[in-house]
């Protein structure tokens, strides 16, 4: 300060004051953003529905996913049992409210109950939650059954209110956990819950927070929720944080935090400290609301855009949207996961003949069933009319996509009561996973597609997405299958049955054969299982029978008079009341001998009949018609009680003629049968028989017929009588 | 340990401001001179300075960054000009002699805390 300047006192005081002035105006500024804050949480809480706020939120998430809950007053007096109508409530009868939880527990928790609820008088809302256990006397329960317990403190009105979130108790050490593990699990809100352990570590997480952060559960179990800081926040912030939660039991407020994705998001955190009666910290409990659309039509806008109505489901568009995030997300270290694709099996029909109001209701009832069997992590969306699509996620949930779409295969099983009816309904399920069988979403929803046809198309419950599936090659067969007569796609062949002697043609048993336009031949064993599934077989079966009565007319006319003709007839068919009048119709028209006709009936089959109703058989064998047994020997029917039917035929399935020269087992068998049949008097014909030795082995056995590829192939009508001159002249 | 901010600028004022606006956060020390800011750099290793350009005495704010930035004990300290002098050649110097940010007064304090927030 030595040298003299043009005095500074002027110009100290007017930057001063324009420094104020700066000042000023950044208060405005700060003003300016904590009204806008303000007014978003008003928001906020408004969105969060009616009376919920700040800690209360928890609670509301809870009482929605907890299998019970009591309310009680803070001197233990049942208020209600559970909230919103809470359905699961199996033990708690309707005389619970107005007794006091004392008048339920044995008298030493008693001191225990009083001080907790003492507790909660003094410290009210914000009051740490209480685990314990609740050793219910036989008032309340059948039996008296223990529950593991959540109390957490609730304000209603000016009082306090505790509710007891129960679940029965699994009286193992690390009981507590389970339970409050169990309860973040099925915590089904779209707001996000979370567990963490009394060090800070993460350990169960439901579907809404994996949502909300971007992570899978599997990649927030296990870790501390510093993983989703976004830098955004001092460390005065979680020390404050940390302070205030250890000290009053809870914390609320809006959080910054970073989803997966690097987008940094504001959430609305509640957390409440997790005691058990020593006063041990058990856990923290933790809710999430993600303030991104803080406008509440907006989010439930989104929330209706992303939920198909009838089932509550996820829909296509949310499906979308999980696959896009996760696969784009998942580039750096190709984060797995499988898709199943399911597909109903005669929902079409329950639709059409039963009504929609049926329909809607045997697809809820599918949701659920479906629902039930899966993890709260994997994604379940219904994506169109009767299609749903499961997404498992994460290493190793991807490896189980098989044992998954059996579960599913397996809960849609037991028949679904509806109204009246007793409903029966299947599904198949294709799969396919990322990265090795798409690397893109698209591609990966069409693959999953073309795997489910590839299962419907043969007849399978789950098929894998192969390169060789083309879903433009794959057309739904079981549709086709109503038209393919009238399209003269169905066409018979007959195969040989010839006498082991002499190999003098016995007769023939004619088959169904079709040949689709696209796929070309279709296995028989798979469009018979359709045509049986779908009811088509009536009329295809009535069509063949009616085809080959025609066609032995036609070969008696050429010569060959003493020709049997086998055809296979389906339980569907003998309970057409129609059916038999049309066989006594096609034997007249073409004046056939009853007994050269003769009518196949699985092994299977015959029990089901004999179980049922035998009046059908009676009426054929009355007309003189022949009835043999299909495949004998391929199910549990014992002959004897097959015999009530009065077959005239036994055919000993092709498993066990194949066998017959290696094993002395079958040698056994086929013996037996051949036995018992001339023991009854019932032509015995062994079916597939494809060599000269299996040939002889029967032969020396007595076994009189044989069919199968070593007799002759199945040919066209055309060249049979061939083959009867050429036996004829052997 | 602590962090410690050193504000130097001969206005008392302006050092109670910043003091004010980081002290809740912030361990801050002040010099209302250059020899005392090298002296208090010495004893407290502060991990910011807001440094004044111009102030009385034998050492500007200029040498103090020198000084700073030309010790390796000390070059990672983040130092900022908090400076009337709003010149493009101004804030060039300084750049060049290695200053980590420039504010001119008045400056805004949010500016002031959110950089420091960035950069701890």
């Amino acid at each position: 300060m030595s040298e003299p300047t043009a005095s500074p006192q002027p110009s100290e005081n007017d930057s001063l004051r324009s420094q104020l002035f700066r000042y000023a105006q950044d208060l405005d500024e700060l003003m300016q953003q904590h009204s806008r804050l303000q007014q978003q949480h008003g928001m906020i809480l408004q969105s969060l529905g009616r009376e919920v706020q700040g800690d209360d939120l928890l609670t509301a998430i809870l009482a929605a996913s907890a299998p019970l809950c009591l309310i009680t007053d803070l001197q233990g007096r049942i208020l209600r049992t559970g909230e919103n109508g809470n359905k699961r409530q199996p033990l708690l009868g309707q005389g619970v409210p107005g007794l006091t939880l004392q008048q339920l527990l044995p008298v030493e928790r008693h001191a225990a109950l009083q001080a907790a609820l003492a507790r909660f008088a003094a410290q009210g809302v914000l009051a740490s939650a209480l685990q314990c256990s609740l050793p219910f006397q036989a008032r309340l329960t059948p039996n008296g059954l223990t529950y593991d317990a959540l109390a957490v403190p609730k304000q209603v009105g000016g009082r306090i209110e505790v509710h007891w979130f129960l679940q029965e108790g699994q009286s193992t050490d690390d009981s507590p956990m389970q339970f409050l593990m169990d309860l973040v699990h099925s915590a089904t809100s779209e707001n996000g819950v979370f567990l963490s352990n009394p060090f800070g570590t993460i350990a169960a997480v439901n579907q809404a927070f994996c949502q909300i952060s971007g992570y899978e559960d599997w990649e927030l179990v296990g870790n501390n929720p510093r993983i989703l800081s976004s830098g955004r926040h001092e460390n005065s912030f979680y020390q404050d944080f940390w302070l205030e939660l250890l000290d009053k039991g809870s914390w609320s407020g809006t959080v910054f935090n970073r989803r997966k994705g690097g987008q940094i998001f504001l959430e609305w955190q509640t957390i409440k400290m997790v005691e058990n009666e020593d006063g041990q910290v058990v856990g923290y409990l933790a809710s999430a609301v993600d303030l991104s659309y803080t406008d509440p039509a907006t989010r439930r806008l989104q929330t209706l855009a992303y939920t198909d109505p009838l089932t509550g489901l996820p829909n296509r568009r949310k499906l979308v949207d999980y696959l896009s995030q996760t696969l784009g997300s998942g580039h750096a270290q190709r984060h797995p996961l499988a898709l199943l694709f399911i597909d109903l099996n005669r929902f079409k029909p329950i639709n059409d003949e039963l009504g929609h109001e049926v329909g809607d209701l045997v697809l809820k009832e599918v949701a659920r069933r479906m629902g039930k069997v899966l993890l709260p992590v994997d994604l379940l969306a219904r994506v169109g009319g009767d299609e749903f699509v499961v997404v498992l996620s994460g290493p190793r949930r991807a490896d189980q996509a098989e044992q998954v779409a059996n579960l599913l295969q397996h809960a849609l099983v037991p028949s679904m009561p509806i109204g009246i009816h007793q409903l029966k309904l299947g599904a198949s399920i294709g799969c396919a996973r990322y990265p090795q069988d798409a690397e893109d979403m698209e591609t990966l929803l069409k693959h999953a597609d073309s795997a489910m046809y590839a299962a419907k198309r043969f007849a399978l419950p789950f098929c894998f997405f192969d390169a060789g599936m083309d879903s433009k090659t794959l057309p739904n067969l079981e549709f086709d299958l109503w038209q393919a007569l009238e399209r003269g796609e169905i066409t018979l062949l007959y195969q040989p049955q010839v006498r082991n002697d002499g190999q003098a043609l016995r007769g023939c048993e004619a088959l169904m054969r079709w040949k689709h336009p696209v796929v070309g031949d279709v296995e028989p064993s798979v469009f018979i299982a359709l045509a049986e599934r779908s009811g088509a077989i009536v009329p295809l079966g009535n069509w063949a029978l009616e085809h080959a009565c025609q066609q032995l007319r036609a070969w008696r006319d050429a010569g060959l008079l003493d020709l049997t003709l086998s055809l296979n007839v389906s339980v569907r068919q003998l309970r057409d009341p129609e059916f038999i009048r049309l066989v006594e119709a096609s034997l007249a028209e073409n004046h056939l001998p009853p007994a050269s006709l003769e009518l196949e009936l699985n092994e299977g089959q015959a029990g089901m009949i004999i179980q049922n109703d035998t009046r059908p058989i009676q009426a054929l064998r009355q007309l003189g018609v022949r009835i043999a047994i299909d495949d004998f020997g391929s199910s549990f029917n014992s002959l004897a009680r097959l015999n009530t039917l009065s077959i005239s035929s036994l055919k000993i399935n092709a498993e066990c003629v194949q066998e017959l020269v290696h094993s002395a087992d079958a040698r056994a068998i086929s013996n037996c049968m051949i036995a018992i049949g001339q023991a009854l008097g019932i032509e015995v014909i062994a079916q597939g028989v494809e060599n000269a030795e299996q040939a002889k082995v029967l032969q020396a056995q007595g076994c009189r017929v044989i069919q199968g590829f070593y007799s002759g192939r199945p040919v066209t009508a055309e060249t049979l009588p061939a083959l009867a001159q050429v036996s004829s002249t052997a | 340990m602590m962090n410690y901010i050193l504000i130097v600028d001969d206005h008392a004022d302006i050092r109670r401001l910043l003091s004010i606006t980081l002290g809740k956060q912030y361990e801050i020390i002040e010099a209302d001179n250059g020899t005392a800011a090298l002296y208090a750099i010495r004893k407290y290793r502060p991990v910011v300075v807001l440094l004044d350009v111009m102030m009385p005495g034998e050492i500007d704010g200029l040498q103090v960054l020198d000084a700073i930035k030309s010790n390796p004990m000390t070059r990672d300290i983040l130092v900022a000009m908090v400076t009337a002098r709003g010149q493009q050649a101004d804030r060039d110097e300084a750049n060049r002699r290695g200053a980590d940010a420039y504010f001119i007064k008045p400056f805004s304090p949010l500016q002031v805390v959110n950089w420091i927030r960035e950069h701890l």
